[in-house]
């Protein structure tokens, strides 16, 4: 989560957003009439991390958004989901589609296992985030169903 | 020094806070932050009975107590939502943004509430908050105000530029005197999602 807002804004009815996450900032899906996805993005910056065991309590997933700038500030980030046992995947933050490296190339350099997708994204693209949790949630679904059959 | 006449407080006199002395502005500024609005009337609570030599303990350049506070003091509150981009990274944040009051202040220095409240447990204002005049303190009333339509802890503590530890105690006791009603999810803590909640889920997004 280097720069973990998965920015959620044009998911959300949340307008007028032009802002960084500094503390912690959320977006809220209504993806049906009784049913809410709560987005929440907190910084990577470890000062921030006291607010981390709140926000994984009862989570789906994580999306751990790494800038290939930055790669290294996402190694804490991975661990603590690992630790946790949270499913996450690994987003490579592409601004408007152009990727710097090659995804196997991060996925060697974080070395994260073959069964965690990577997945680039562009955090402002409403349908980039939007393919990004589908491909959370898929894979938080394909984890629990095989935790329980082994 | 001596010109500007105010000998009571002369070890303060920095000079390079041009509020400082400016007592309408301290007032905005105490419940202020971008957010002011919300806290309705600005007056100062009856109950913090603020003497004017400690005016210089608070101000805004105290970035350094905002980290040394007891856990996070400050931090949400330097600008949750609107901080300006090159705020990140940068903790000197707190002195743009919010109240000059520390942010465990407001909850009479206590971080836990009574209740067990989860960051995505519902609250709604009860019929007994949205009496006129039902809540006392600016902040129980700007929660009877956002909690009309029902909304989580997190929402309320986003919306009001609180800490969250600060909105859960605030909206604790506003449970204990019944002006909001707590819905917690069924989920038990440390409960994983069902693969069923979650297929709810997927669908839903791909219907996005």
């Amino acid at each position: 989560m280097t720069e973990a807002s998965v920015d959620v804004d044009d998911l959300s009815n949340t307008p007028n957003k032009v802002t960084t996450t500094v503390a912690m900032d959320f977006g809220r899906v209504s993806l049906d009439s009784d049913l809410i996805l709560y987005l929440f993005g907190t910084p990577g910056q470890h000062r921030f991390w006291f607010m981390w065991d709140d926000l994984v309590r009862g989570a789906i997933g994580a999306v751990v958004l790494v800038d290939t700038r930055r790669l290294a500030d996402a190694f804490a980030s991975i661990d603590f989901f690992e630790d946790r046992q949270l499913p996450y995947v690994v987003a490579i933050n592409c601004f408007d589609r152009v990727l710097h490296h090659r995804v196997d190339d991060v996925r060697d350099a974080l070395t994260i296992d073959q069964t965690v997708p990577v997945v680039t994204c562009d955090a402002r693209d409403r349908e980039s985030t939007k393919e990004t949790l589908i491909t959370l949630v898929e894979h938080a679904m394909h984890q629990r169903m095989s935790a329980r059959a082994g | 020094m001596p010109e500007k006449g105010w000998e009571d407080l002369p070890e303060h006199d920095v000079g390079d806070a041009p509020n400082r002395f400016d007592v309408d502005g301290f007032r905005a500024r105490l419940f202020g932050g971008p957010g002011a609005t919300l806290y309705g009337d600005s007056g100062i609570p009856a109950q913090s009975a603020w003497d004017s030599k400690e005016i210089p303990t608070v101000g805004p350049n105290e970035d350094s107590g905002y980290n040394s506070g007891v856990f996070n003091s400050g931090v949400f509150n330097s600008g949750v939502f609107n901080s300006s981009p090159d705020l990140l990274g940068d903790m000197g944040g707190g002195r743009d943004s919010g109240s000059l009051v520390r942010p465990y202040t407001k909850t009479g220095g206590r971080t836990r509430s009574d209740y067990d409240l989860a960051i995505e447990a519902l609250v709604s204002t009860s019929e007994r908050g949205k009496a006129p005049d039902a809540a006392v303190l600016p902040e129980h009333r700007s929660i009877c105000g956002l909690c009309l339509d029902t909304r989580s802890v997190a929402e309320v503590a986003a919306h009001l530029r609180l800490p969250l530890g600060v909105a859960k105690v605030l909206i604790g006791d506003m449970a204990g005197m019944g002006l909001v009603l707590i819905h917690q999810s069924g989920m038990v803590v440390g409960d994983r999602p069902s693969i069923e909640f979650m297929e709810r889920v997927l669908s839903g997004l791909r219907r996005l």
